[in-house]
């Protein structure tokens, strides 16, 4: 199995992004924000049903 | 009669949906999640973060059929054993560590423990020289998922660069 050595300033943004993700896009399912705001920030909703 | 409601896909703002008896319209959203990826540095597919939110700011009835659609939603989700699931609890009002916990109870009570396995980890950033705030996330991945060792690695190491002093 290959190995992953995480960095730590990597791994803080990750967590951060991640939920800033999420509040983003539950201002979107307020309709708070645009779909295109979300694309623009590198969100990409999927359709894994 | 079922006993969730039917839901459907709306392709243009690209949710799911569904409308409760006392007229709330749910969406829930799979958001692509790059977070495995950028930390093994390889494009690792099928990860998402779960989104889930009533459109309605008003008062909620108790609605029993809420948490089993969205439970229905999630097993067909998992219908494709590749899928995983990052999810991170929001501390809007400071409620991150209870929120954790009602996830924790509503996973553990739903029959998905059998199939989807969660493994839970809090992360501890520093977010001023004095603060540091505790971030409450879950893994859900299906048991067949023939990714998974690799995926646990990544999480664990995720866990390990931000925790390890």
């Amino acid at each position: 199995m290959k190995s992953v050595v995480a960095n730590k300033e990597k791994s803080v943004n990750s967590i951060a992004k991640m939920l800033s993700n999420k509040e983003l896009v539950q201002s979107y399912l307020k309709g708070k924000v645009s779909l295109q705001t979300l694309i623009t920030k590198g969100i990409k909703l999927g359709k894994p049903l | 009669m079922e006993n969730h409601y039917s839901y459907s896909f709306n392709e243009l703002a690209r949710t799911y949906e569904f409308l409760t008896k006392n007229s709330l319209l749910y969406k829930v959203a799979f958001v692509v999640d790059t977070t495995f990826s950028t930390i093994s540095g390889e494009e690792i597919e099928d990860v998402y973060q779960l989104v889930i939110d009533s459109v309605n700011d008003g008062f909620e009835h108790y609605d029993s059929k809420v948490a089993k659609t969205i439970i229905h939603l999630i097993e067909s989700f998992f219908l494709n054993t590749s899928n995983s699931i990052l999810y991170i609890c929001s501390n809007d009002k400071g409620q991150a560590f209870v929120r954790s916990k009602v996830f924790d109870r509503w996973y553990r009570t739903s029959k998905l423990n059998t199939e989807i396995l969660k493994v839970d980890k809090v992360f501890s950033i520093n977010i001023s020289d004095e603060v540091v705030e505790s971030f409450y996330t879950s893994f859900l991945y299906h048991k067949a998922n023939k990714n998974y060792e690799y995926l646990l690695m990544i999480y664990e190491n995720l866990e390990r660069s931000i925790n390890d002093k």
